[in-house]
């Protein structure tokens, strides 16, 4: 099993009765690969946006 | 096995100015050689082959051009390798500029430029930097193990366990902004509550406003009211009106003309009837003042002229016929003054004429004086000695005698002398004529000549002191007289000033009784005009006076006919004032009711605005409370993702830490071969600090000290030497959990402290740990002499 897929099933099972967490823990973890600190910097900031106009985060971007 | 090293080609590469080839077999490689020889070089050429530069170049402690050789244009590295079975080439050229030429041929595939780099990291699958420090390893870097930072440690220890990503996620989440974030609103929120609390509860707005608009309905009835009533007034008012404002138009004129007459009897009284006869009397004292002025001035034409216009004209036009003349009056005057200003300088300058006049009379009179007292010497002179040509008479006269005296006395004294000499010589004849004499006869001679001499008359010395009185006072008589002759002509114009001086000053006084006489005229006619000038002041008031009585006489005619006419309107004043009084009632009244009612209705606006935001801020507080909530899960979700990764690092720290530590207790146990230590022990320490997690975990080395058992930190307690071999076991341990490709570990000279056996322990502890090839450098050759392992001398390869 390649690396990232260990973290991947570990982190389901660490947060598998918690599910919003586990979302935003997976994309932390995507957006982090894909673009480094800064990735994961712009999407907490895109949720802060999303939760001061919509009183929440999109399940779309949680993915 | 991964990725082992076949053969190294290398020529012009730092200490390689010819060049060497080299081949490397699987299990221990040696290479010998003594100090400068290449070891470090060949090891740093297998670097620069793999990664295009070597990790002092990177750290900037030499330049990129310096890895060529001195003796050399450009280097070339060719590194070939065998990638499980396959075929890899690298070839690199490097020129003293720095320009490079990369090929590499993977199989049958050929690879340059940024391709082959690429390809070579897709082999080695290693950054440069770990490569650096788990793969060639040096005594340099295994002392970083020991002596570098916790951190540090921790960092290479956790990358070479694949688990730096996981720390690096964990500390990717800006987790504060979120929290700063929440604060804010949560701060928000307050504010708009406090804000509610201020506005008080939404029922007693709503209270008030049903009072304020039942207060409104009223007022706006009552006012409804007010104006029909004054509407009927103003009705009844405006059939009045033409009437009214005829009444009143002749009111209003019989009292303006009523003031003017009070006016007019304020300010004149009783002035006002005796006004004309005043004004006449004033004109005819002008009048006769201007007459006698223009007289005075000679202006007799211009005096008649006046009485005769006086009598023809009449207010404003006498008045200014009399301020006329009285300004040709007063020219006159000024007339005369001019002519007075003439006088007194032409008598001025007369003054100083006489002046000058006199003055040279009084020189001339000095002369006079002088001539005087020249004449009367003179006269003395004259009854003294006669007059000049007397004198001169008495003068030759003495000259004459005085000469016959002195030719007598001459003759005398010629006797004596010779009378004297026959005397002395006491001759008997006569020294003249020689005829015998006696000598008695000669002293008789003597005697009578000598009494002659004595006896004669008068002495020519009287004669000539008597000359020079007489000639003294001939000289003094004579200049006398040129003196009183030159002086003569002194006394003539002297007679002469003084007649004319007597002309001048009568002239003078001629000009100082006519100055004398114009003073006075012009006295006269000022005290006149002056006079003049205030009764015709005078004169102009009672006009006015005049004007104004003619004024109230023509006011009072016309006051008498408004009031007959008013008389025929038959008007009710004070019924009229008494309406308008009311209208004027009403219309305050409903001012007011309209003022009440606009502040009724500015109360009810605020209150509405009030409550408006009132239900503003409700729903703001709800939507606060909404985002607050949604943060908050946010917050703690994000929390949770966190802490998760640290959770997940944390566990594989576990699983790997347990296999290192297993392989560095083995390897320990095999490479140490004395017994005051017998373990060796990794552990991990978690450093708190800060909110939502730990800071850190670092890995701390502890020993077994064999004497009590006790684990022992390595690095106060152990020797330089004991810490290089441990900082050895843990580099060797960590290369066997690492994840990459490579097959095989380069170790330069990595622990040249320790002494010969130990040394030959870690070579033989080394190969039991399976890695799949060791090039070690190193100048030892008792290790080079150990069973099982190839040996490279640099210096027979050379």
């Amino acid at each position: 099993m390649a690396e990232e897929d260990v973290i991947v099933d570990l982190l389901r099972r660490k947060l598998s009765k918690e599910g919003e967490a586990l979302a935003l823990a997976l994309a932390i973890y995507k957006a982090f690969l894909n673009k480094g600190r800064k990735g994961v910097k712009d999407a907490v900031l895109r949720w802060l946006k999303e939760v001061e106009s919509h009183g929440a985060t999109h399940k779309k971007d949680k993915s | 096995m991964g990725l082992l090293i076949k053969k190294i080609r290398v020529s012009g590469f730092r200490a390689f100015d010819k060049g060497i080839e080299v081949s490397f077999d699987r299990g221990i490689n040696i290479i010998l050689g003594p100090v400068g020889s290449g070891k470090t070089s060949l090891i740093k050429a297998i670097e620069y082959a793999l990664y295009g530069t070597v990790i002092e170049v990177k750290r900037k402690l030499f330049k990129r051009s310096d890895l060529v050789n001195d003796f050399s244009t450009e280097a070339q590295v060719v590194l070939e390798l065998s990638r499980d079975g396959e075929p890899v080439s690298i070839r690199r050229t490097l020129d003293k500029k720095g320009r490079e030429n990369l090929v590499v041929t993977i199989g049958d595939r050929e690879y340059s430029g940024a391709a082959a780099q690429k390809a070579i990291n897709g082999i080695v699958g290693l950054a440069h930097d770990d490569f650096a420090h788990h793969i060639m390893l040096n005594y340099r870097v295994l002392q970083e193990v020991i002596y570098g930072s916790p951190s540090a440690r921790a960092i290479a220890i956790d990358r070479m366990f694949g688990i730096d990503l996981l720390e690096e996620v964990f500390r990717s989440v800006p987790l504060q902004d979120v929290k700063r974030r929440l604060r804010e609103l949560e701060l928000e929120r307050d504010r708009v509550l406090k804000t509610i609390d201020s506005l008080g509860s939404l029922e007693s707005l709503r209270e008030e406003l049903r009072s304020l608009e039942t207060t409104k309905k009223a007022v706006e009835s009552e006012l409804e009211e007010l104006r029909k009533e004054r509407e009927a007034l103003r009705k009844k008012l405006d059939e009045l009106r033409s009437v009214a404002d005829k009444y009143y138009e002749i009111k209003s004129k019989m009292e303006r003309i009523s003031g003017v007459i009070d006016y007019y009897r304020r300010r004149y009284g009783r002035e006002l009837e005796s006004a004309r006869m005043t004004f006449a009397s004033y004109v005819r004292k002008i009048t006769d003042l201007l007459v006698e002025a223009l007289e005075l001035e000679y202006e007799v034409k211009k005096a008649q002229e006046l009485k005769e216009l006086v009598g023809q004209k009449s207010g404003e036009e006498l008045l200014l016929i009399l301020q006329a003349h009285l300004e040709l009056a007063e020219e006159g005057r000024e007339r005369l003054l001019r002519e007075l200003h003439e006088i007194e300088s032409e008598a001025s300058f007369k003054r100083r004429e006489i002046e000058g006049l006199r003055r040279e009379y009084g020189r001339i009179l000095a002369y006079v004086e002088e001539l005087k007292e020249v004449k009367n010497r003179l006269k003395q002179l004259e009854s003294k000695y006669g007059r000049i040509e007397e004198v001169e008479e008495k003068i030759d006269k003495l000259k004459s005698k005085l000469t016959t005296i002195l030719e007598s006395r001459k003759v005398l004294k010629c006797r004596l002398l010779i009378l004297k000499e026959m005397l002395k010589t006491r001759s008997n004849e006569c020294a003249v004529c020689g005829q015998p004499v006696a000598r008695q006869a000669i002293e008789e001679r003597f005697k009578t000549a000598l009494a002659q001499l004595k006896e004669e008359g008068e002495s020519p010395s009287d004669i000539e002191r008597q000359l020079d009185v007489l000639e003294k006072a001939l000289e003094e008589m004579r200049a006398l007289w040129e003196r009183s002759v030159e002086l003569e002509e002194y006394r003539v114009e002297a007679e002469n000033l003084e007649a004319k001086l007597r002309d001048e000053e009568e002239e003078y006084r001629e000009l100082e009784r006519s100055a004398q006489e114009y003073r006075v005229k012009i006295k006269e006619l000022a005290a006149l005009l002056r006079n003049a000038r205030v009764t015709l002041r005078l004169a102009h008031r009672y006009n006015q006076i005049v004007k104004a009585s003619e004024e109230v006489a023509k006011s009072e005619r016309e006051l008498e006919k408004l009031k007959l006419e008013l008389s025929k309107i038959g008007f009710n004043e004070l019924e009229y004032e008494q309406l308008l009084e009311k209208e004027k009632e009403l219309t305050v009244s409903i001012t007011q009711l309209e003022g009440k009612l606009g502040r009724l209705a500015e109360q009810i606006n605020e209150l509405t605005e009030q409550i408006n935001e009132y239900r503003a801020l409700e729903k703001e507080l709800e939507e606060l409370e909404n985002k607050i909530r949604a943060m908050r899960a946010l917050y703690n979700n994000l929390l949770l993702a966190k802490n998760a990764f640290r959770e997940i690092q944390a566990e594989l720290r576990e699983r790997k830490l347990a296999l290192m530590k297993k392989k560095a207790s083995e390897a320990f146990k095999r490479m140490y071969i004395y017994s005051d230590y017998d373990d060796l022990d990794i552990r991990v320490v978690r450093i708190e600090r800060g909110e939502g997690g730990y800071q850190r975990s670092i890995y701390d080395i502890y020993a077994r000290r064999t004497r009590d058992g006790a684990w022992v930190p390595v690095l106060p307690r152990l020797s330089d030497g004991q810490k290089a071999l441990i900082a050895l076991i843990l580099a060797v341990a960590l290369y066997g959990l690492a994840e990459g490709t490579l097959g095989f570990i380069l170790l330069d000279e990595p622990v040249p402290i320790v002494d010969e056996n130990l040394k030959k322990a870690l070579l033989r502890g080394i190969k039991e740990l399976g890695i799949g090839q060791i090039i070690l450098a190193t100048q030892s050759e008792s290790i080079a002499g150990e069973p099982g392992v190839r040996v490279i001398n640099l210096k027979s390869v050379a």
